[in-house]
């Protein structure tokens, strides 16, 4: 059963403070009666802590590009100017720790995955289904096995024939055809035989980093990582191999890397 | 005479309370506004909760969109797909249905809905 680890202290910049809100007839009588979404005015309209996707940047400039106060910590892996954030093209990737860009979610889904770094394999991260994901940017589009692996063998960082482990809900489902269709692909696009590992299950991200695929659903979450374990199923040239992978190996990668995304 | 205008003024501040709780009540009487594409093209939808996360975006076209399901402590990252029938939203994920939303108000950065079960939630917008 793995055990929660306590959380990192918060990246988040401190809460922009407001001015202290005059009590009104209207609101007054919201906070006496109840307000039906259980938040005060103030929460309702304060702004958010950080801009989507920006978590860990020193500042923006003024046309509003985020960018770093000092050199990205994947040193020359990620790019020759470091001092880029996600190769000045923060609406087709975001990298909240600036470790890495393999990275399909949307801005703003960092929460945990700040330290999702493991070594030994190429992450890619991503929304995902047995069957399909969420493409990079926002045209919130399927890709498919084959344009995945595309992806992947066009990214600098990546060596053909490197294992691939897919951080996406559900794709490394013994029934489902997207981990195999992508090792599938790897395989046939690079001329390697590719391991690409995936979960069997919802994958999960908890605040201090912690991964795993635990196999309850995600509409009936657990307060706590008391959730079932699933497994790390592994393809390669599109079938089902008999090495699984436990949340604990998954998670001793991720503890083991700290700079760039191999 | 006198109990007469006391019990009076009682049921006046009761009916007055009750009138101003059923405008506060989670829009009970709001009749249901038809979902269109242009409300959720290149949106992203949050949930205002304390503790349950749902965030939901959606592109330029297409029929499939992301969702970051979970709590405060835990989340995971769905790809989903989206509908709009009969003015509803419905969201799928594996072909089944999980969500079925019916748009009570919208502002420029709130959407207010019910779903399925009956629940009023609130749901900010942002451009993605």
């Amino acid at each position: 059963m793995p055990v929660a680890p306590d959380y990192a202290p918060s990246l988040a910049a401190p809460e922009r403070r407001r001015p202290p809100q005059r009590a009104t007839p209207k609101n007054s009588r919201r906070v006496f009666f109840g307000n039906p979404s259980g938040r005060t005015l103030a929460e309702r309209h304060s702004a958010r802590r950080t801009a989507p996707g920006y978590r860990a940047c020193g500042y923006k400039t003024a046309s509003g590009r985020p960018k770093w106060l000092s050199r990205d910590p994947a040193g020359e892996f990620a790019a020759i100017n470091m001092y880029d954030y996600v190769g000045n093209d923060p609406m087709n990737a975001f990298d909240p720790l600036g470790l890495c860009d393999a990275d399909l979610m949307k801005p703003g889904k960092g929460t945990g995955l700040e330290t999702f770094n493991p070594k030994g394999v190429y992450s890619v991260l991503a929304d995902g289904s047995p069957t399909s994901i969420i493409g990079p940017a926002n045209d919130s589009l399927d890709l498919t096995p084959q344009q995945l692996a595309h992806f992947i063998l066009n990214q600098p960082g990546y060596t053909p024939g490197a294992p691939v482990l897919l951080f996406m809900c559900n794709t490394g489902a013994p029934g489902g055809t997207f981990a195999g269709g992508v090792s599938s692909e790897l395989g046939s696009q690079s001329g390697v035989s590719t391991t690409v590992i995936a979960p069997s299950t919802p994958a999960w991200f908890n605040k201090s980093g912690f991964i795993g695929a635990f196999a309850e659903e995600p509409w009936n979450p657990g307060t706590r990582w008391n959730m079932v374990p699933g497994v790390w199923n592994s393809f390669k040239d599109g079938k089902l191999q008999a090495r699984t992978y436990s949340n604990d190996e998954v998670n001793g990668w991720n503890q083991a890397g700290s700079s760039g995304c191999n | 005479m006198r109990k007469l205008i006391l019990l009076s003024i009682v049921l006046l501040i009761v009916a007055a309370l009750g009138v101003v709780r059923f405008i506060d009540s989670d829009y009970r009487g709001a009749s249901p506004i038809a979902w269109s594409f242009n409300d959720i093209r290149h949106r992203t939808l949050s949930l205002e909760d304390k503790t349950k996360v749902q965030i939901i975006g959606f592109g330029d076209s297409g029929s499939a969109c992301s969702a970051t399901i979970g709590t405060n402590e835990s989340q995971a990252g769905l790809a989903c797909e989206w509908k709009i029938s009969d003015g509803k939203l419905f969201i799928f994920y594996s072909k089944q249905l999980r969500w079925e939303l019916i748009l009570l108000a919208k502002t420029k950065k709130e959407f207010v809905v019910r779903d399925g079960a009956g629940t009023v939630s609130v749901y900010s917008q942002t451009e993605n």
